[in-house]
């Protein structure tokens, strides 16, 4: 899934935010996205597997929830000109069409101001039949 | 206290059927519906008569809603009461499986026809419910009836196809001791 996305976004965010093909590591103490400012980073996959249908036999159907979490610092006094846009392309990208086997798409994003800085914190998550 | 479990793979709920037509004597016997099973694992090992085992399973309700009759008398303060025929049903939801659903062939046997096609066809059906497994010894109610109130169900939420099943029992239960498991 984190690929798909990736594609996606590399090809929709070219204004000022951009998307970073680096997993968001810490680099000297510091995540990467507080360091390169106005890119995206995108967490590995997890994916949890849970019951969907239950059944009285052993033939319960179960879902896999694929979760992809990202993250986006920007300067916080400073609000750049494409943000609103960026973030609607980030909603977007739970949409994309390469990826076609999930039955249920989600994404929400929290925020966190520290000093003069912004993160958005996003998660996607993709339901599909295990 | 004992209890009727249902929670091990070894007492898991079975629902068999088989066509009415099928059955050897007047009213159904367990080896109607299958020849073995496994008292080590509880799996039927060997169907009879092209039987369906329903597979997918969610819940299952044994009905015997027994009518009554009241009536009052001026000598007492409270009505006297009868019980009349009984309305006996059994009832569930499961998992669409295709197999067993649609059938896999065009012979004349349960299997063959599948679950739909019982129902369409309103072919009469002879059950055997397990509510604690088919292992020795424990008890099955059997019976003859219709397949009703099939309505299969898909939804975003729950991309799989479900539908409630009732089984209208023509007549009584009858309840048998379970005893070809080996």
């Amino acid at each position: 899934m984190r690929a798909e996305l990736l594609a996606y976004l590399t090809a929709n965010l070219t204004g000022t935010i951009k998307v970073s093909q680096e997993l968001p590591f810490k680099e000297s103490g510091a995540s990467l996205n507080t360091k390169n400012m106005r890119r995206v980073y995108l967490d590995e996959s997890t994916v949890e597997q849970a019951e969907l249908v239950p059944t009285l036999d052993d033939t319960d159907i179960n879902q896999n929830i694929t979760t992809v979490r990202g993250y986006l610092t920007v300067d916080a006094k400073n609000r750049n000109a494409d943000l609103n846009t960026a973030l609607s392309t980030l909603a977007n990208a739970k949409s994309v069409a390469t990826i076609s086997n999930a039955f249920r798409k989600e994404f929400d994003y929290t925020t966190t101001i520290d000093a003069d800085r912004i993160t958005y914190e996003f998660e996607y998550r993709f339901h599909t039949l295990a | 206290m004992a209890y009727i479990n249902a929670s091990t793979a070894v007492n898991r709920v079975k629902l068999v059927l088989i066509k009415a037509e099928d059955l050897a004597g007047a009213t159904p016997v367990e080896t109607d519906f299958y020849t073995a099973a496994s008292n080590t694992t509880g799996a039927i090992t060997t169907v009879a008569n092209d039987a369906i085992v329903v597979p997918g399973l969610q819940d299952v309700t044994i009905n015997n809603a027994n009518g009554s009759f009241r009536w009052k008398q001026l000598d007492q303060s409270g009505e006297n009461v009868i019980t009349t025929n009984a309305t006996n049903s059994l009832s569930g939801n499961f998992v669409l499986d295709p197999s067993t659903f649609f059938g896999i062939g065009t012979g004349a046997g349960a299997g063959q026809d599948g679950i739909f096609k019982l129902s369409n066809n309103r072919t009469a059906v002879a059950f055997l419910l397990a509510p604690e497994g088919v292992t020795d010894g424990k008890k099955l109610f059997v019976g003859t009836g219709f397949i009703s109130a099939l309505a299969p169900t898909v939804s975003a939420d729950s991309p799989v196809f479900v539908s409630p099943i009732t089984v209208e029992v023509n007549g009584d239960y009858t309840v048998l001791t379970a005893a070809a498991a080996a």
